[in-house]
């Protein structure tokens, strides 16, 4: 049994028109994992693959050290899971679904539970057809929050959100984080959400792994360098260089291995350095699938 | 299987059917009020009228609880948030077609059930029983594989061919038991004759509603997605 939240193992799906493949990554418990890529990536069959909901072609999953899907039940009263297509029973009220899930987990809050209610400004006798999006967002996690579950497993929870509901909903999994032992599993195509919260990012591209990495490694490892008299060809080859980019005398180099010292032999070269860019979480995702895409011949 | 949550689930389907049944009892109930009224004008017009109202009343409620029950679950994304919950693809399926059949055969064990007492207790002529049971038993019948077609497929297209099969299989159902003297040809008479013909029809009726449900539970569970 393994000691990760999640753990994929060369996982496959395959469809008529996508195919997931060889999908691999760790979730450690306690990390929050921030699984990004363009919309049809794939992100969602890997969040259903993990919950059981499609079955894999090839590869295992784990989730809380238990096989998914064989062992899904278990696994799931540990596990809360929100994706932006699911829906709560229009014709019910708010309370009758807490009560439903309260009467299925022997661990809901009812006091977080109340908590969330205010916090979220949300009346419990409101059925849920009168809800807006940003309500129906905030309900679902409500009502996954309060059962205090271990994983969280969270599919676009933000999308179709306006600013000020993006920011609630992002505030309150930040204060969810404060507790050390739960691990959350978190996708978007939105880099500003999955930079805030999480601490490790995996890129997915076209249904395959781009790449998998801590945030700080990532923000530390990619730099945007742009460096003037350099003539073209003349640029010492340099490690984790994955695009130059010219314009006139200027030449712009993206490289994955940043390094203070890698400079010099540019600079030995006759090359100015004339702007060192520090790389937005977009800016490195971009530059990262593009690359891939490139490098696959695609 | 965790029959807690199994139980959660059929009762949480009841819940939502609660005002269908309500008005599946009520319409049940008054139809068959109407088809009391079956003599003076020679033509038997309360007991055609009350017939038709009650088959369709059965037949609509019928297809109400696969399609609202099943389907509607699937379509409106309610689904994802039940199957977040800790059950299995197949306990979902399972317990869908047990609320759903336990929804179905309240009004119809209550409607059924209905007749038979009161022909018993008013002593009225009873000839009318077997068939009235067997046609209860078809109506049973029908429910049963349009359940199980719409949990097989779940889906539209399934769902309206379901609804076209057994519909068309009422009406031929009741054309060929209207022209045997064993069955239909019995009703009339004072006293209920449960001939060879009518227990054969029962248990064949019997055995295609285990058959249906038996599908409707077994090949769900057998998806490699429910999604």
């Amino acid at each position: 049994m393994s000691n990760a939240a999640i753990e994929f193992n060369g996982v496959s799906k395959r469809y008529p028109f996508f195919a997931l493949e060889d999908i691999s990554f760790r979730l450690e418990k306690g990390q929050i994992m921030g699984l990004v890529g363009p919309n049809g990536a794939g992100k969602t069959t890997t969040m259903r693959i993990l919950m059981g909901l499609i079955r894999q072609d090839a590869g295992e999953v784990e989730m809380l050290g238990r096989a998914i899907p064989h062992d899904q039940v278990r696994a799931k009263w540990d596990v809360g899971f929100v994706s932006e297509e699911m829906r709560l029973f229009s014709g019910a009220t708010l309370a009758w679904h807490m009560s439903f899930v309260r009467s299925i987990y022997p661990d809901w809050d009812e006091r977080y539970a109340n908590t969330l209610l205010k916090r979220f400004f949300l009346r419990p006798e409101q059925k849920i057809k009168g809800l807006s999006r940003g309500e129906h967002v905030k309900a679902l996690l409500l009502l996954v929050l309060a059962r205090r579950p271990r994983l969280l497993v969270l599919d676009e929870p933000t999308a179709g959100l306006d600013p000020v509901a993006r920011h609630e909903v992002i505030a309150e999994l930040m204060e969810v984080l404060l507790d050390d032992g739960r691990s959350i599993l978190f996708s978007s195509h939105n880099t500003l959400d999955v930079e805030q919260i999480s601490d490790a990012i995996t890129f997915i591209d076209r249904g395959r792994i781009v790449e998998s990495d801590d945030k700080e490694s990532f923000v530390e490892r990619w730099r945007r360098i742009t460096v003037e008299g350099a003539p073209a060809g003349q640029l010492p080859p340099v490690p984790g260089n994955v695009d130059i980019t010219r314009s006139g005398h200027l030449a712009v180099i993206t490289t994955n291995a940043w390094q203070p010292g890698m400079l010099a032999p540019w600079e030995q070269a006759g090359a100015r350095v004339h702007e060192i860019h520090r790389m937005t979480l977009e800016e490195i995702f971009v530059a990262n699938v593009l690359h891939k895409r490139k490098e696959r011949g695609e | 299987m965790n029959r807690s949550i199994f139980g959660r689930l059929v009762a949480k389907d009841l819940y939502f059917y609660r005002w269908m049944l309500a008005i599946a009892l009520i319409a049940g109930v008054f139809s068959l009020v109407i088809a009391s009224f079956s003599e003076g004008d020679g033509v038997r017009t309360g007991m055609n009228l009350g017939m038709l109202l009650f088959i369709t009343t059965i037949i609509t409620f019928g297809i109400f609880i696969s399609m609202a029950g099943i389907l509607k679950e699937k379509q409106d994304k309610s689904q994802l948030f039940v199957l977040s919950l800790p059950v299995s693809a197949a306990q979902y399926s399972a317990a869908k077609v047990c609320a759903a059949l336990i929804a179905f055969l309240g009004p119809w064990l209550v409607l059924t059930g209905g007749v038979i007492v009161a022909t018993a207790a008013t002593g009225r002529p009873s000839g009318g029983i077997p068939f009235f049971v067997v046609m209860m038993t078809f109506f049973l019948v029908t429910f049963c594989v349009l359940l199980a077609i719409v949990a097989i497929t779940m889906s539209e297209v399934g769902a309206i061919t379901g609804i076209l099969i057994t519909n068309l299989s009422v009406t031929l159902f009741f054309f060929s038991i209207g022209r045997s003297p064993d069955i239909a040809g019995r009703a009339d008479e004072a006293v209920a004759t449960w001939s060879p013909a009518i227990l054969t029809l029962l248990t064949a009726e019997i055995a295609l509603i285990l058959l249906s449900v038996a599908l409707a539970i077994y090949l769900p569970s057998r998806k490699r997605d429910i999604t």
